[in-house]
């Protein structure tokens, strides 16, 4: 009795074990290393995508999509900048995010309503004057629709869509001595119409008082305020303006510190690929890996096709568009904008944590405006340093030129396109003094002049540029000018 | 060697002489209206008369390229303008450059700033504008404001 039973055991335990083998072998490694793969396409339905997707690292791309460029936020006669990832940018960020959580979901809050000409709008950011003065500006990176920003805030369904059709920049301002009431401006982007919102606010005493107690100041103006945008204001005359500025560009007479930081490729010959071949639904032992002469790592499967160069490229192509990666979510009939860029984004974390799992990503969407297209997207992706914009260059003789740090491109809900350039960035104790902003206008301006007579200077800020030549980096100004595609620098001689 | 050292001696006197006729006079009558215009258009403030919450204040202006612009402040013991300095000592001047932009931030007193900017050109000629800018205290326009809301309440709506 006591043998029949061991011999009982025995015989289970040989039957799990087999199990076991097989659903590896089926599931883990692949039964056709060389050749076609029926099991590679399973990763990319959508019932199995969300098995796969269960032991991949945790990104919430949301969370940086809902995330602001910069806040700036005027009290009385100080001002501070803060920019999305510096380390001031948390906390007023966090009352933003309420604001907007709880005031655009419920249309009740809504006091009054009424349509406004610029002048108000540039008014309440003005701290010169005697106004009332207290104001947080919000400008993201990209223009949404009301629909996509309610979307990445979290928020199910806004009323912004029966008001506007596009948003960028908004204005938040208390009313009254004591805040007694919120004021909410917001610039539709495409027709630049400006509305006016009396919102009765719960959380209104809180954000007021974080609002007032801001004591810092970097003397900052705006251009407008500082009449250098187009306009015709003046103590005399006879003299042409050469350089006209955006009206909300931030400029200070002061020289600002930063630190340099340095770029490293992550990417090592002998690095375990597992990881990111599991971002991309490829199992190691199902595709054909070979390296070039030029030393880049290849990684073929029947759909699609990895490329690894040596200066850190991470590229994809998918071989027909509905062979691509899927980044839909479990259910969903359709592709949307919101889908695909957030699974998109997603997809991007997902890729740098497998690459670089101890920092997280830091990157921003950079785009003029996202709107629903059928024909599929394009997204691109910045890096961010403690807010500063990391610019890409990467030329190589072996692939294209990349301008960001992320080219996504999906379509129908799958990444049919994906390039990142993997750089790990790090701060260094070094601080340097930066050229002051007129300098660089000065520097910008000397560098067209024989060009144009005048400029229009749509945006000028900081910022990192990576080509993979230099090991450290200097911030260095960068000038997006109207009519120019490409950005202008300044770097101090 | 004789002629060299004459050459050099003359390059000096040379230079020392153009120099001067850039460099910003001390001191500047109240009655000075300058000689010339449109070297030089004031584009904040936006008038000879102005009032502001803000101590730190930046004046911009657009220039003629080259022009050396320096900023004066009133003395009413003596009834001219003195250049002004900055916490170093050195004089608040400017060459403006190609761009002919110009920015220089100016800590205000607690009370009207009697201000003077000077343009200077390389031909000797020069614009004189001067800026009224009073410094208000915000604390009492929030208290002003508060008044004002109050009233508004009190009253229904005024």
């Amino acid at each position: 009795m006591k043998k029949e039973k061991i011999k009982t055991g025995i015989l289970i335990a040989l039957l799990l074990n087999t199990l076991i083998l097989t659903a590896n072998v089926w599931f883990g490694s692949g039964l056709w290393p060389h050749g076609y793969d029926f099991f590679i396409s399973l990763p990319n339905r959508a019932f199995f995508s969300q098995l796969f997707r269960k032991n991949q690292p945790y990104v919430s791309p949301m969370e940086t999509l809902a995330r602001p460029q910069r806040l700036v936020v005027t009290n009385g006669a100080n001002r501070a900048v803060y920019y999305n990832s510096d380390a001031s940018y948390a906390p007023f960020y966090e009352s933003v995010k309420d604001f907007f959580y709880v005031t655009l979901a419920d249309e009740s809050y809504i006091s009054m309503a009424t349509e406004v000409q610029d002048a108000e709008w540039y008014d309440v950011l003005r701290n010169d004057e005697i106004l009332d003065t207290r104001s947080v500006y919000v400008e993201y990176s990209t223009a949404f629709s009301p629909k996509l920003f309610a979307q990445i805030t979290g928020i199910a369904a806004t009323w912004l869509e029966n008001r506007v059709s596009s948003v960028r920049d908004f204005i938040i301002a208390p009313v009254g001595a004591e805040g007694e009431d919120m004021l909410l401006y917001i610039r539709e982007y495409d027709t630049g119409r400006i509305m006016k919102f009396y919102m009765q606010y719960p959380g209104k005493t809180a954000l007021y008082q974080k609002i007032a107690s801001l004591s810092e100041d970097a003397n900052y103006s705006y251009a407008f305020e500082l009449n250098l945008h187009d306009s015709q204001v003046g103590i005399g005359e006879g003299v042409e303006q050469k350089v006209v500025m955006e009206p909300l560009i931030l400029i200070s007479p002061r020289k600002t510190e930063s630190v340099t930081i340095t770029a490293e490729n992550p990417i090592t010959p002998s690095m375990d690929m597992d990881a990111l071949l599991s971002v991309f639904r490829y199992r190691q032992r199902a595709v054909n890996r070979y390296v070039t002469t030029d030393g880049t790592t290849h990684f073929v499967e029947n759909y699609g096709s990895i490329h690894i160069y040596p200066d850190g490229v991470v590229e994809y192509y998918a071989v027909e568009k509905d062979k691509g990666v899927s980044i839909l979510p479990a259910g969903a009939s359709a592709a949307t904008l919101y889908d695909s860029l957030n699974g998109a984004v997603g997809f991007a974390a997902q890729v740098w944590s497998s690459l670089v799992p101890d920092i997280p990503f830091d990157a921003l969407v950079e785009a003029e405006r996202l709107e629903e297209s059928p024909a599929g997207y394009l997204f691109t992706l910045d890096y961010y340093m403690e807010g500063t914009r990391i610019i890409t260059a990467a030329q190589s003789e072996t692939h294209s030129p990349l301008q960001h740090a992320v080219e996504i491109e999906v379509q129908d809900g799958r990444i049919v396109r994906y390039r990142h350039f993997i750089r790990r960035f790090t701060a260094t104790d070094t601080k340097v003094l930066n050229p002051a902003m007129l300098e660089a206008i000065d520097g910008i301006y000397a560098q067209l002049a024989n060009e144009e007579e005048k400029i229009q200077i749509t945006d000028l800020f900081l910022g990192y540029i990576e080509n993979a030549t230099d090991a450290e980096k200097f911030p260095v100004w960068c000038a997006k000018l109207a009519g120019k595609e490409s950005l202008v620098y300044y770097t101090a001689s | 060697m004789k002629k060299l050292a004459v050459c050099s001696l003359l390059a000096i006197l040379v230079l020392s002489v153009s120099l001067g006729c850039l460099a910003a006079p001390e001191v500047i009558s109240a009655y000075d209206g300058g000689t010339t215009y449109g070297l030089m258009t004031v584009k904040k403030p936006e008038t000879s008369v102005s009032s502001t919450t803000k101590q730190n204040y930046t004046l911009s202006a657009i220039c003629r390229s080259g022009v050396v612009v320096s900023l004066y402040s009133y003395n009413s013991a003596t009834g001219q303008f003195y250049l002004k300095r900055d916490a170093w000592g050195n004089p608040l001047t400017k060459t403006v450059s190609a761009s002919g932009t110009y920015l220089q931030e100016v800590d205000l007193a607690k009370e009207t700033n009697y201000l003077l900017l000077r343009a200077e050109y390389g031909d000797g000629n020069y614009q004189h504008v001067r800026l009224d800018i009073t410094l208000l205290d915000q604390a009492l326009l929030d208290s002003i404001r508060g008044f004002a809301a109050n009233f508004r309440s009190i009253f229904g709506g005024w």
